[in-house]
């Protein structure tokens, strides 16, 4: 497992998405696959940097740990913000026309779609949200 | 993945029409420099826009966002806004959302 520990902030976004990239390259992943893992851990990192912590307890950390275990990715994100679980945002209605449609929501419904498997829990002061992906046949 | 990696150009195409072209990976952090020109093309009265994404190789949600939000503004006011030419993640993203209706047609 390959762990990587970060402020938790918008301006982090691209050296997390780096490092999981990094660790996926070593696995024969297809392009396609690896954009959309990226989708979803960009929406996860994205909720924690917004929300986690506020503006008065300034900046605080978040954990990425990304683990590969039999044919599947198991990505972890860990904060020690405010407890906020991001599953539980209502699905946006996608089958309304563009127009009628409102402009939030639509990450974390990719996200879900995307994975395999989303999972919260809030433990120890910390929220957990691990991700799983099969990746290989 | 990083700043650098996004740009987009504009080139008007007739009255009060634009093309922008974007290339790169539209992430949270660079949505904002889409935005930003986004809001400048509006603010121009121009009531056509398309955008050429043949060259975006990642479209995040943050990416989807603005351009739904312009999407509808641009339809709201009468105007027109589509997507043309786009590269296989745009299409596989757009498709998970089921906005394929911002496409060039």
């Amino acid at each position: 497992m390959k762990e990587m520990a970060i402020d938790a902030t918008i301006e982090n976004l691209d050296s997390v998405l780096d490092f999981i990239g990094a660790q996926m390259s070593e696995k024969n992943i297809s392009e396609e696959l690896l954009n959309n893992i990226k989708t979803a851990a960009e929406e996860i990192f994205d909720n924690i940097a917004q929300y986690a912590y506020k503006p008065s307890s300034g900046a605080g950390s978040a954990i990425i740990r990304v683990d590969f275990i039999d044919k599947d990715v198991i990505i972890e994100f860990e904060d020690g913000g405010v407890p906020y679980n991001p599953l539980e945002k209502k699905n946006p209605d996608i089958t309304i026309p563009a127009m009628e449609r409102s402009i939030g929501g639509l990450g974390i419904f990719m996200a879900k779609k995307i994975m395999d498997t989303i999972e919260y829990k809030y433990k120890k002061n910390k929220n957990i949200l691990t991700m799983k992906k099969r990746v290989s046949e | 993945m990083n700043n650098d990696n996004f740009t987009i150009m504009e080139e008007n195409i007739g009255e009060k029409k634009v093309r922008l072209t974007a290339k790169g990976q539209i992430t949270a952090t660079t949505a904002d420099k889409l935005k930003k020109k986004l809001d400048e093309v509006v603010s121009k009265k121009n009531n056509y826009i398309i955008i050429n994404m043949s060259g975006v190789s990642f479209l995040s949600s943050g990416g989807i966002r603005v351009l739904l939000m312009y999407y509808k503004i641009m339809n709201g006011n009468g105007g027109s806004f589509f997507i043309q030419d786009p590269s296989s993640n745009v299409s596989n993203v757009l498709g998970m959302v089921a906005l394929e209706e911002m496409l060039y047609k």
